[in-house]
Formats: C-alpha cells, sequence, structure tokens
C-alpha cells in the first residue's frame, strides 16, 4: 500500500535579481527583474507503508524543498500530492496527526526549558491526554536513553543529546511516517551510530515509513533499502540500494598487497589508482573484465594479503551528482 | 482549546526566565513618563488648569494607560516575531503541527504579556501615585470595565500587529512598517488624547483603530461614565471582528506565498 504519492510535482521560487554595488541596488529599487527557480521539477514517485527510503541530493537540488511540500508547509505551483490519502495542504492540520518531521538544522524544542516541558506541550497539540503523554515519554526517554537529559533546559545539552530530544519530540505521537531532514548532520560516530539503530528498531517494531534525506552515506547505507536521487529538482536515479551499488557503475576495488615491488601495467583492463611500496589498488570495472582474469593477470605467488571491495557509495552518489 | 492554554502556560513559563530583561526593558517606560510629566507641567504650570477638557491629573494618567497598553504589551511576537519566523523559516515546525497558527501566536502572546503586566501594572500605579497623585473622581467599582476596555485594546493591537508581520510573506523586512504603525500609535494615541489635535484629525482618530487601541481606553479610566463604555466597546468590537479577519485573510493568502529555502 502507498502511503505517499507524487505525481508532476512542480515548485517555482521567484527571487530578486539585484546586480552588484550601489547602481545595482538602485536598479532593484525601481525596476525590479525576477528569476524564476524552478526547486522540484515534474517529480513522480511513491512510497510503501513500511519503507525506509533515502532521499538524496546535491545543496539546492530540492530535498527540503519536498519534505515541505509532503507536510504541507509549502503549497505547490503545480502537481498533485498525497500522503496518506491526504491532500497536504488543503488538510495540513488532520495530515499532522499521522506524520512527523525532524529536521537537523533546526530546533522544535525550546531552549530554555527542559525537553520535558515541550514534550507536554507538543502532547497537548496532538491531542494526547497526560496521562497517555507520561507513558510515551517514559517509553521514548528509555528507547532514546535520555534519562535525565530531558530535566535539563535544552540550551544546556550538546548537539547529539539535543538531537536524541528532538527526534523524541517528533515521536510522542507515534507518526505512521516520519520525515528526517539530515538528523545527523554535525554529529559524532557514536550518536549518529545511535540513532541510525533507534531509527531501524522504530522502523522494525512500528512499521513507521521512513522519508529520509541526509548528506551521510553511512546514514543512507545503514537505512535505507531504496535511494531517490535528485539534481536540479528532478529525479535522476529510482533504485534499490543494492542495484546502484553493484550494477550502476560496475566498478570494483582490489587492493592487493605483495611480499615485494612489483610493477604492473593496465593489460588485463585494470586501472592502478594508486601504488605504494608493496601494496597496490587497482579498479576494475566489471563489465568490460572479470574480476578472476584480473587477478589472474597478477604475480599470485608475490600475492601476500587480497581484498575485494565495492566502490564506496560516496564516489557513485558524486559521479551520479556531476552528471 | 487545551493546547492553546498549554502554548499560554508554556510561553509564560518560558518568560520568567527573562524576568530582568523586563525589567531593564522598562527604563524606555520611565523615561517616557518623565518627560511628559515635566512637559505637561511646565504647560499647566503656565496658569491653565485645564487643556483641552483635561486636567494634569488625567492628562498624565491617560499617557500611563496608553504606555501601559502599547509599551507594556511588547512581546517577541508583536515586535515582529511572525516576520523573524518567516525569514528564518523556523514557521516549518510550527505549520508541521497540528495548531492553528495566528491562534499559537495569539496563545504565546496571552503568555508573554501576563508576564510584563505581572510587572508593569504595579509599575505604572506606582509611577502615576508618586509623580502625579491620584486621579480626581476615580471610582474602584468601575474598575472591571475599565479591565475590559484595556484588554479589548490589548488584543485589537496585537491582531493588527500581526498582520503587519504576516506581510513578510511577500516583503523582505517589515520592520519599516513596525516603525509607522508603533509612531502612529503613540503620535496619534499615547502620548496626546484626541482633543488635543484640530477637530478633524479628531475626528477621524476617534473612529480609528487608535480609539479602540489607547484613546478608548485611556478616555474610560481618566473620565468613566457608561455611555463612553458602549460605546467605546462598539468601537472596539468591530476593530476586533475587522483585526481578526483581516489577519485570518493575510495569513491564508500569504502562507501560499512561503518561500522557505534549504533545512
Amino acid at each position: 500500500m502507498n502511503v505517499i504519492e507524487v505525481n508532476s510535482l512542480n515548485k517555482q521560487f521567484k527571487s530578486k535579481i539585484k546586480e552588484e554595488g550601489f547602481k545595482g541596488s538602485m536598479k532593484a529599487m525601481f525596476k525590479p527583474e525576477y528569476r524564476i527557480k524552478d526547486a522540484v521539477s515534474n517529480l513522480g514517485f511513491s512510497v510503501e507503508k513500511g519503507e525506509m527510503l533515502a532521499f538524496i541530493g546535491p545543496n539546492g537540488a530540492g530535498k527540503s524543498t519536498t519534505i515541505k511540500m509532503l507536510t504541507g508547509i509549502l503549497f505547490p505551483t503545480s502537481g498533485d500530492i498525497s500522503v496518506l490519502g491526504f491532500n497536504p495542504q488543503k488538510d495540513r492540520k488532520k495530515l499532522a496527526y499521522r506524520i512527523g518531521m525532524v529536521n537537523g538544522q533546526k530546533s522544535q524544542l525550546w531552549m530554555h526549558l527542559p525537553a520535558i516541558d515541550s514534550y507536554k506541550l507538543f502532547a497537548s497539540i496532538y491531542d494526547i491526554g497526560d496521562k497517555e503523554a507520561d507513558k510515551r515519554i517514559a517509553e521514548l526517554s528509555e528507547v532514546l536513553n535520555l534519562g535525565d537529559i530531558i530535566t535539563q533546559p535544552v540550551r544546556t545539552l550538546s548537539l547529539g543529546q539535543r538531537m536524541r530530544c528532538e527526534i523524541a519530540a517528533s515521536l510522542i505521537h507515534k507518526p505512521e511516517i516520519i520525515f528526517f531532514d539530515e538528523p545527523t548532520i554535525g554529529l559524532d560516530p557514536v550518536v549518529k551510530q545511535e540513532i541510525r539503530k533507534f531509527i531501524k528498531d522504530l522502523n522494525k517494531k512500528f512499521n513507521t515509513t521512513v522519508f529520509f534525506t541526509s548528506h551521510d552515506v553511512g546514514d543512507i547505507e545503514k537505512l535505507c533499502k531504496r535511494v531517490i536521487i535528485v539534481n536540479n529538482g528532478q529525479i535522476v536515479l529510482d533504485d534499490s540500494l543494492k542495484n546502484l551499488k553493484y550494477n550502476y557503475l560496475n566498478k570494483k576495488l582490489i587492493d592487493v598487497k605483495f611480499n615485494e615491488e612489483v610493477y604492473l601495467d593496465d593489460v588485463c583492463g585494470m586501472e592502478i589508482v594508486k601504488q605504494k611500496g608493496c601494496d597496490i589498488k587497482i579498479e576494475v570495472n566489471t563489465k568490460e573484465q572479470s574480476i578472476k582474469n584480473v587477478i589472474d593477470c597478477l604475480p599470485t605467488e608475490k600475492i601476500v594479503d587480497i581484498n575485494i571491495s565495492d566502490i564506496p557509495l560516496e564516489e557513485i552518489i558524486a559521479e551520479i551528482y556531476g552528471k | 482549546m487545551k493546547k492553546y492554554f498549554r502554548v499560554a502556560k508554556m510561553m509564560l513559563i518560558n518568560n520568567l526566565q527573562y524576568i530582568w530583561d523586563i525589567v531593564l526593558g522598562s527604563i524606555h517606560f520611565l523615561v517616557i513618563i518623565f518627560i511628559f510629566v515635566n512637559l505637561w507641567q511646565y504647560l499647566y504650570g503656565s496658569g491653565k488648569a485645564m487643556i483641552s477638557g483635561y486636567d494634569i491629573s488625567q492628562m498624565v494618567w491617560y499617557l500611563i494607560v496608553g504606555e501601559l497598553i502599547v509599551i507594556g504589551t511588547r512581546t517577541t511576537v508583536t515586535k515582529g516575531g511572525i516576520s523573524d519566523e518567516v525569514k528564518s523559516g523556523n514557521i516549518s515546525y510550527i505549520l508541521s503541527k497540528p495548531i492553528n497558527y495566528i491562534w499559537y501566536q495569539f496563545s504565546n502572546f496571552i503568555g508573554e504579556v501576563i508576564v510584563k503586566l505581572m510587572f508593569y501594572i504595579p509599575l505604572s500605579l506606582a509611577v502615576g501615585l508618586i509623580m502625579i497623585g491620584e486621579l480626581r473622581n476615580f471610582n474602584f467599582a468601575y474598575i472591571p470595565f475599565m479591565i475590559i476596555v484595556i484588554a479589548l485594546g490589548i488584543i485589537v493591537d496585537f491582531f493588527l500587529r500581526v498582520t503587519v508581520g504576516l506581510l513578510a510573506f511577500w516583503i523582505e523586512d517589515t520592520s519599516p512598517l513596525f516603525w509607522m504603525y508603533g509612531k502612529f500609535i503613540l503620535m496619534f494615541g499615547v502620548f496626546f488624547p484626541a482633543e488635543l489635535f484640530p477637530k478633524a484629525v479628531a475626528d477621524i482618530v476617534k473612529v480609528s483603530p487608535v480609539a479602540a487601541i489607547v484613546y478608548g481606553p485611556g478616555k474610560i479610566v481618566i473620565d468613566f461614565s457608561f455611555e463612553t463604555f458602549l460605546s467605546i466597546v462598539s468601537i472596539q468590537i468591530i476593530y476586533l471582528l475587522l483585526s481578526i479577519a483581516l489577519a485570518f485573510w493575510v495569513y491564508q493568502k500569504g502562507v501560499k506565498k512561503l518561500n522557505v529555502n534549504g533545512g
């Protein structure tokens, strides 16, 4: 069952063009000129219930704009959106009871008050009774390991602690879909891992649909099975992560350690990426050459260690962005 | 309704953290009263018992009531908080929750204004009594009526300021509009009662929003009559309905124009 359906979605932003300097300012004042930018252009996709989708792209690609249209915050220029059967713009309030949003760059908590006060406020906003709210806060505190931090003013928390509190705030009403907009930005690896584990458990336990944007490839690899890549407001790829990794570029990296320095050329269709002493890194395009053939070309009797790995996802994504 | 009470309560708790900011902010309030008390004492000292129907005590208490309504209730929302939210994109989080944006801001305002008035009402009374003494013919029995008119004045001012703030959906900087609105209210309402202006101007002021916000409440406090009360409350209810309708209309139109880039 699809919980999100988007068809022919467009969003244009109108921005003033101002030439440099005083003359430019005067001109913009008396004869303003505008530029129409297509933030989102003819977007179409659907998301199934319980799916964990990575919606990624370079800065300015239209990711956040899309999330804001899916949550009813922004109005599309044209196109159709259905989220849990609602039109987000017409039924923003009704939809809000069933979705949640976490934004890594903005806070919804009251900075000078403890997070628990914000939780109680949000519980009231979502029409949750006091007893139920207390129970829910206790549950979230336990799974997100919040402990005493919810009783400290938010401004005194570390970024990692704050982000865990932000996530709890967005889940107080048990949303069916949760939109994560760069939730791990600026966090250390340990906190990132904790948050990823929590999101994974959330999806597994409650079948919550997760719509995820991040520049951190680790988030995508660890959490999402499907990835949509957008660039310049358009979808450039919509595929499973597995297909993206194994089929899109068909490149492998072979790290070989020899017992002595060896000199290789690219006779077997291999590309030597790096050579330092006895260590060589080779890139192989498996469409043109099988791994076995490449290994056969190597002086196998001198091999001490060998490791075959995929091209890092980050490089694949960067290459797709660059196209 | 519970959610809006909770928002107001939250804002009230939050503002108790800023009590010293409120205390320091009252310096401006006191300076204006000090300047005007001296000005009026100088003018009345030249032999006039009444100016445009007001004695010096009424003139100063009128100013104090006006200042209480306009300066004593300046909150984050009425100082341009909505414009800041629209410009920074922080409005996104509020719009993603099942709550009406304007009533949410009204609840925020009530929460903040209660804390401010807890300080400004005793301050106003103390300053008035020290600098000019008791108001002639003041009757404590009329206090509930005065509270109604002052509260309505504050609320009309809130909705008009919200409307100005919501113009941020279209224009980049609303501060010049806030400046003009604020100065208009001060000049034609707080500093001088309508009767001090030429008749043509006074007649306009008496039916303008200034009458609902400042002139009416000031007049009720210094010279109460049921006839004036009914006429002022009628004007206030008309402006209240108009200002609420205007704020909601501007919001409905403007939210479709929201332009939040990035994050």
